[in-house]
């Protein structure tokens, strides 16, 4: 356009145009999110199948329970977690800062840095190769290259921060930036090691005793509150919005969500550690801390439920949403039982069973899971500049497939655990255990049979939105009936009739 | 100062220290002042 045709800048007309967007590299993640989550559900599957069929294990160290339960624990934590949250961080940062990502390829050495690192962290530990820290199992040459890989996502992230167009910096890149900083914190400090040698793979913690249990718990916890709780958080303040098409319900309330969620959150490790060498004054506080948790998990909770606040209807016509507030409900579940769970006298019942294993998998499939769904469904169409999914209907079977799962999955943890912790401590007359410890474990098996059903349910639906979106990047869509027509109202009863 | 005295203090400066902390946050997010600029900050993922 020539200049003498150009509207002014000043004039009322003049609409801002937009930067150009490095979406190349969200592309890129939103389909690493889709594969590495295939992957990481298809292994939960195989280990869950493994609990309640043992000769799964094949008899080969490759493929025992041992190696392959990191395997889907970083899989789904850190591969499909991790990529959903560089993709949608990177999304959400330009949109809301009006600005293009910083640093020229910068990005993209994050986007394929991490690769390599979740490439390394598998490779590791199907040959055995681990440090055996609970979610921070790679050893010390992937923990390195991922301090650097990670370091560069805080450059990139802050960069285009500094550079943005919008004054405010929007709420959603307030908890991505505290998801980042913290993982930061976190890896850097329960990672610091000794290698044997600089050619051999193995290391050795600078911590010790207890000390170390507390460091890897309060990094552990705050994996948790941090990489799973934080992160997605930025994402839902984002498209549960965008989605909704109304702004979020209370942003003054997302401002007091954030800092005391952050702040409560760093301190609530040690409950991890109940009954353990760990003094009483820190299991304690670790306790306490988690019971306020209680306060802004909730108000979070509720701020994004009520942001549909006069949209309810679109609960019914919009799988997608409906995606999105489900996820919600299970975030607001999950963070109602934590604090219970975290309670000593309750935490000598849960501690070590498969409670805990419902626990985490209501937050870790219903929230971040489902929260994450939504998101790739809102992301799929605007990165491949298509006018919509392929198919909505797919979308509706995806939900109630993996929400079926999710039940089945919890509640069959939930009746395990409970019984399991009720055999182990349950007494005869004479004061002896009146189960041995093989009849608790055999007790388990119908209960892991429905839980692999569940988690097959869940696989499924990955697998119809996984095929959703490809059709929907090849710019097709499905022949069917708009999920928005309105149903006809019943005629209610006259009077007479009644 | 003994170690209890020192515990004392300590457990003092940090509660108000937090606790400043905390209304600091409250004062940011109701300040009549950010009304305006956190009702256009909230209509930001709209208007992408």
């Amino acid at each position: 356009m020539s200049e003498s045709t150009a509207t002014p800048a000043t004039s009322p007309g003049y609409v801002r145009p937009l930067p150009d967007y490095n979406d190349d590299v969200v592309r890129f993640c939103t389909v690493a999110t889709v594969l590495w989550g295939l992957v990481g559900f298809l292994v939960g599957l195989i280990i869950a199948l493994q609990l309640g069929f043992p000769a799964l294990n094949l008899d080969l160290p490759w493929t025992s329970f041992g190696r392959l339960r990191p395997l889907h624990t970083s899989a789904v934590i850190f591969a499909f977690g991790g990529n959903a949250l560089i993709a949608t961080s990177f999304f959400v940062v330009q949109r809301t800062c009006r600005a293009r990502l910083w640093g020229g390829h910068l990005p993209w050495f994050v986007a394929i840095g991490y690769q390599i690192f979740i490439v390394l962290a598998a490779s590791g530990y199907v040959m055995g190769i681990t440090e055996g820290r609970e979610y921070a199992e790679p050893e010390w040459y992937t923990d390195i290259w991922l301090t650097i890989v990670w370091v560069a996502y805080l450059v990139v992230f802050l960069g285009t921060l500094i550079k943005r167009e919008e004054p405010h910096i929007y709420v959603a890149n307030w908890f991505y930036l505290a998801f980042i900083v913290t993982v930061a914190m976190l890896h850097i400090a329960n990672n610091l090691s000794m290698p044997v040698s600089w050619t051999g793979t193995k290391s050795y913690s600078a911590f010790s005793g207890v000390q170390d249990a507390l460091l890897q718990w309060w990094y552990g916890h705050n994996a948790v509150g941090f990489f799973l709780t934080a992160g997605f958080l930025g994402m839902m303040y984002y498209f549960v919005p965008k989605r909704a098409g109304r702004p979020v319900y209370s942003y003054r309330l997302s401002i007091v969500h954030f800092w005391s969620l952050i702040f409560l959150y760093i301190w609530a490790g040690p409950h991890h550690l109940h009954y353990t060498a760990l003094p009483d004054w820190a299991q304690t506080l670790g306790m306490t801390f988690s019971i306020m948790l209680w306060m802004p998990s909730w108000g979070g909770m509720i701020n994004g439920v009520m942001t549909l606040s006069g949209a309810w209807d679109k609960l019914r016509t919009d799988p997608v949403l409906r995606l999105m507030v489900v996820a919600l409900a299970f975030y607001g579940m999950s963070t109602f039982e934590g604090p219970v769970m975290s309670i000593r006298a309750v935490n000598a019942l849960s501690h070590y069973t498969d409670w805990t294993i419902g626990h985490v998998h209501s937050g870790a499939l219903g929230w971040v899971g489902f929260i994450s769904f939504g998101a790739l469904y809102c992301l799929v169409p605007t990165l491949w500049g298509r006018r919509r999914l392929y198919s909505m209907q797919l979308v509706n079977w995806h939900f109630w497939t993996a929400t079926i799962g999710i039940v089945l999955y919890m509640t069959s943890m939930w009746i395990a655990g409970i019984q399991q912790g009720l055999m182990w401590r349950a007494y005869d007359k004479l004061g002896f255990l009146q189960y041995t410890f093989i009849e608790a474990v055999a007790a388990m098996h119908p209960y892991y049979l429905i839980r692999a059903l569940g988690g097959a349910l869940y696989l499924l639906g990955a697998l119809i939105m996984a095929y959703n979106l490809f059709m929907t990047t090849r710019g097709l869509e499905r022949d069917e009936e708009a999920m928005d027509e309105a149903v006809p109202a019943r005629p209610a009863p006259s009077p007479a009739r009644a | 100062m003994t170690y209890d005295e020192a515990l004392v203090g300590a457990s003092i400066a940090s509660l108000l220290i937090c606790l400043s902390v905390f209304l600091s946050a409250l004062w940011y997010a109701f300040r009549p002042a950010s009304r305006a600029r956190f009702e256009r900050a909230a209509r930001l993922p709209l208007e992408d």
